[in-house]
């Protein structure tokens, strides 16, 4: 079944556990520790044939951009605009 | 090929910083930008004041706004964050009081927050009823908010060869929506950034113009044009270089040369922006190589616009 039909994604836990494993990987960890990390996450089993296609070298830059742009803030779900204009653009 | 309906300009993304100033005045000077692309959200504080425009931006600013030339880009709304209310109520309380007035507004598919987590660089989304819900609803609140039609940008980041592919579909469903619940006078757009697309095609091996016809191309307005970087994951058994949006270098040439299909396969499209980040054109070479990047990228868009 095309994920796109199927009902159970929740959108926000596949956000806040795809961050937390991203932001957790530390400078060493390559993207097959992000991707074990994810895919024996039970909240995300929903998304486990679209996980199981994902490729580590793409979570392993994911986390070099969440390293060098993302910002952590326990205190809140996000405010601060950047004024500079620099970061990793889309 | 389908009968272009309107002409072609060829502008740039304005930055805020002077290396920027410096690389683009010639250009200005010599009258050859027809628009401007401005992300009047790079100005806003997080405490809510707005930082003010540099006098040469806002001279700028005013010219091509007065002209009818100017495009609304924002970068920090993080639209597809399921979980972002008390970010997006700000986000669009602050553009609501934006005293520009845009010929359209555009923002990106994707997520950089979610709680706990404040900003980033932009995340790819699953394609899924809740995610065109969350895009429809962006886009047709940022319509309403601008009294413009509003659009999205092409992500630049998968995660897998599906999901790049399944990326223009997820627009096609997306913008569909937002049409059907704003107007038909504005219906949503698409900005096709050609540097993400060609990411995605060469890090994942995909012809990028099969790839380009994955999209929805009837609803392009604007093109994206821009230079990037490699990463070089350890996790690559083969060791391949992973290409990332990062707008710091020259325009690939095989970037440039998605210029003539584009455009071939656009009818509605308006307005080229070259994007270059501020601060990395620190030497006079990398200035003047902005220049060349943007006059080879005028005369390719014209001579296929004419064509």
């Amino acid at each position: 079944m095309p994920d796109h039909d199927h009902p159970a994604i929740n959108l926000a836990t596949y956000q806040r556990r795809l961050l937390e494993a991203l932001h957790h990987a530390d400078v060493d960890s390559d993207g097959y520790a992000i991707a074990r990390e994810l895919r024996a996450d039970p909240l995300l089993a929903p998304l486990a044939e679209r996980m199981g296609r994902w490729e580590p070298r793409s979570l392993e830059t994911a986390a070099e951009l969440a390293r060098r742009w993302g910002r952590v803030d326990p205190a809140t779900t996000a405010e601060a605009p950047h004024s500079d204009g620099t970061r990793d653009q889309t | 090929m389908p009968t272009r309906l309107t002409p072609v300009r060829v502008g740039l993304s304005l930055m805020t910083t002077e290396d920027f100033r410096a690389a683009s005045l010639p250009l200005f000077a010599d009258g050859v930008v027809d628009a401007l692309e401005w992300s009047p959200d790079m100005l806003w504080a997080p405490c809510g004041e707005r930082h003010p425009e540099p006098a040469w931006c806002a001279a700028l600013l005013d010219h091509y706004e007065h002209a009818g030339r100017l495009s609304g880009h924002g970068v920090h709304l993080s639209a597809f964050s399921a979980e972002a209310p008390t970010r997006h109520e700000r986000w669009f309380a602050r553009l609501a009081g934006d005293p520009r007035r845009y010929r359209r507004f555009s923002e990106h598919v994707g997520f950089m927050s979610a709680p706990g987590f404040a900003d980033g660089a932009p995340l790819p989304v699953p394609r899924c009823a809740e995610t065109v819900a969350l895009g429809a609803a962006a886009l047709t609140r940022i319509a309403r908010v601008t009294g413009v039609p509003a659009g999205l940008e092409n992500l630049a980041l998968a995660f897998s060869e599906s999901e790049a592919w399944e990326q223009g579909p997820m627009l096609a469903d997306i913008l569909s929506a937002a049409s059907t619940a704003s107007t038909a006078e504005a219906p949503a757009f698409l900005v096709l950034d050609l540097h993400n697309l060609w990411c995605q095609a060469v890090n994942f091996a995909i012809d990028p113009e099969r790839l380009l016809a994955a999209f929805p191309l009837e609803r392009v307005r604007e093109l994206h044009v821009s230079g990037g970087s490699w990463s070089h994951p350890r996790a690559d058994p083969l060791g391949r270089r992973f290409r990332r949006d990062t707008h710091d270098g020259a325009v690939p040439d095989e970037v440039l040369a998605l210029i003539e299909p584009a455009l071939a396969r656009c009818p509605l499209l308006e307005d080229v922006f070259l994007e270059r980040l501020g601060g990395t054109m620190l030497t006079e070479d990398e200035r003047g190589g902005f220049r060349t990047d943007f006059m080879r990228l005028r005369a390719l868009v014209y001579e296929a616009a004419h064509a």
